[in-house]
């Protein structure tokens, strides 16, 4: 299941952890990235609240989490190679986390009424 | 366009209180556009969200002489602000589906020709950039926010302070003793173009062309303001001491900086804001494509490799020199 915020970003739930990432509009929009502040592992992110920003060739944007619960991994990939969210964003999440409230889920948009917002 | 007025105009302030500004703007009023000026109390050195700053700033020497140390929320380089150079910050809607490219490049043209205005020869140029006889004469960052884009600019009414400029990449002292021409030979200033009024007669002119109405803030919005700026000295955010020693800088003559930071073996990015996109992608694949890349200094590149002006020897130079 693939659900996203308003902000563009994405989270892919398998089980009680999800892949957060940006959608491939954000990526686009953005254009070349050059860099990604990510959090630690074993930070909390809070749903709806800025966990890291996006920094491109045309301007820097905060990220913003879909869900709270703790970062159990960081897309360290990204550290050495930032264009890789351009090459393949879904492909490419940001921070792995523990989803602590699965209900939160149910306030964020599908893949279908996202698709809509964007047009 | 609105013009955002202090009540209290004559109080000079740090600069993060305006970068704070821009945040509430965005944050608290309604959708609209917004413009104002900043009223800084000392010369100050703003590097960008995601810079080493450590690696573009001789940060003892700055503190030393009194000069203040940022850093904003928006991308690019470092810059410096003494009371020449005036900071002009535009909060404009974001429309999605719409480029965000296009918001900055419409705000850039439109100081351009509020300048042009003024009998200047203003022109955008590249990708947030003001020229005139292809000097720089202003600069600009772009932030986004959901909903909200924030651009600040930079605009030279006169030429910072040498000994400002001094604090501004400890590496620069290295470019100049080789006689190499610095950045005060890429930028020119209002004045030095012709420009024949005063800086309070410039924001008035601006203050006129760009905006229809005015709008004086309150103590409590200046409070709520103080309360966001406070983030920007949080140290975590400052990040004064981080580890400069991946990172790399030559000037490109007439041209820019260009830097070199260092990830994996194998993985290097390169950064430089004369330089678009395109040819910085070509770069790094020049780079990367040298076999046993990774043992930095002992690499050879084509000698007719140029992309961008940037040639082959240069691109040596920066990968074998000192960090």
């Amino acid at each position: 299941m693939i659900k996203y915020l308003p902000t563009h970003e994405y989270i892919r739930v398998e089980g009680n952890e999800g892949y957060i990432g940006i959608s491939p509009f954000a990526a686009k929009e953005l254009g070349v990235v050059t860099y990604v502040d990510m959090p630690e592992e074993g930070d909390e992110v809070v749903a709806g609240e800025e966990f890291g920003a996006i920094e491109s060739r045309k301007a820097a944007s905060d990220l913003f989490s879909p869900v709270s619960g703790e970062v159990i991994e960081v897309n360290s990939a990204l550290e050495d190679d930032p264009t890789l969210v351009n090459a393949d964003p879904m492909k490419n999440w940001i921070i792995k986390v523990s989803i602590s409230d699965p209900a939160e889920l149910d306030a964020l948009m599908n893949e279908a009424a996202y698709e809509a917002s964007i047009k | 366009m609105i013009y955002l007025a202090l009540p209290r105009p004559a109080q000079p302030r740090r600069l993060p209180f305006f970068l704070a500004m821009e945040e509430w703007v965005a944050h608290t009023l309604p959708s609209g556009e917004y413009f104002f000026v900043w009223q800084q109390s000392v010369p100050t050195i703003i590097c960008g969200r995601n810079q080493c700053i450590p690696a573009e700033v001789d940060v003892p020497g700055a503190r030393e002489c009194g000069v203040d140390i940022v850093r904003r929320r928006s991308g690019g380089g470092a810059v410096v602000a003494d009371g020449g150079n005036l900071m002009l910050s535009y909060v404009g809607p974001r429309n999605e589906g719409k480029e965000i490219s296009a918001i900055f490049s419409a705000w850039t043209t439109t100081l351009a020709q509020a300048l042009s205005d003024l009998g200047l020869k203003a022109e955008a140029s590249g990708r947030n950039d003001i020229c005139i006889h292809g000097r720089k004469v202003s600069g600009g960052a772009f932030y986004a926010l959901p909903g909200r884009a924030i651009a600040h600019s930079t605009l030279l009414y006169e030429m910072p302070q040498p000994e400002l400029l001094k604090h501004l990449t400890p590496a620069r002292a290295k470019f100049e003793s080789k006689g190499v021409k610095s950045v005060e030979a890429r930028i020119t200033s209002l004045k030095a173009e012709g420009l024949a009024i005063s800086q309070d007669e410039l924001i008035s002119h601006l203050h006129d062309r760009l905006c229809s109405d005015t709008l004086t803030l309150t103590d409590e919005d200046v409070h709520a303001i103080e309360n966001i700026e406070k983030s920007y000295y949080n140290p975590s955010f400052l990040k004064l001491d981080e580890d400069s020693r991946r990172r790399r800088t030559i000037l490109i003559p007439g041209r820019g900086i260009l830097s070199a930071s260092y990830g994996a073996p194998g993985k290097i990015r390169l950064s430089g804001d004369f330089l678009d996109a395109e040819s910085i992608a070509a770069l790094e694949l020049a780079i990367e494509s040298i076999p046993a890349f990774g043992s930095i200094g002992h690499k050879t590149l084509d000698p007719k490799l140029e992309i961008h002006g940037v040639t082959a020897a240069q691109l040596q130079e920066l990968l074998s020199s000192e960090p």
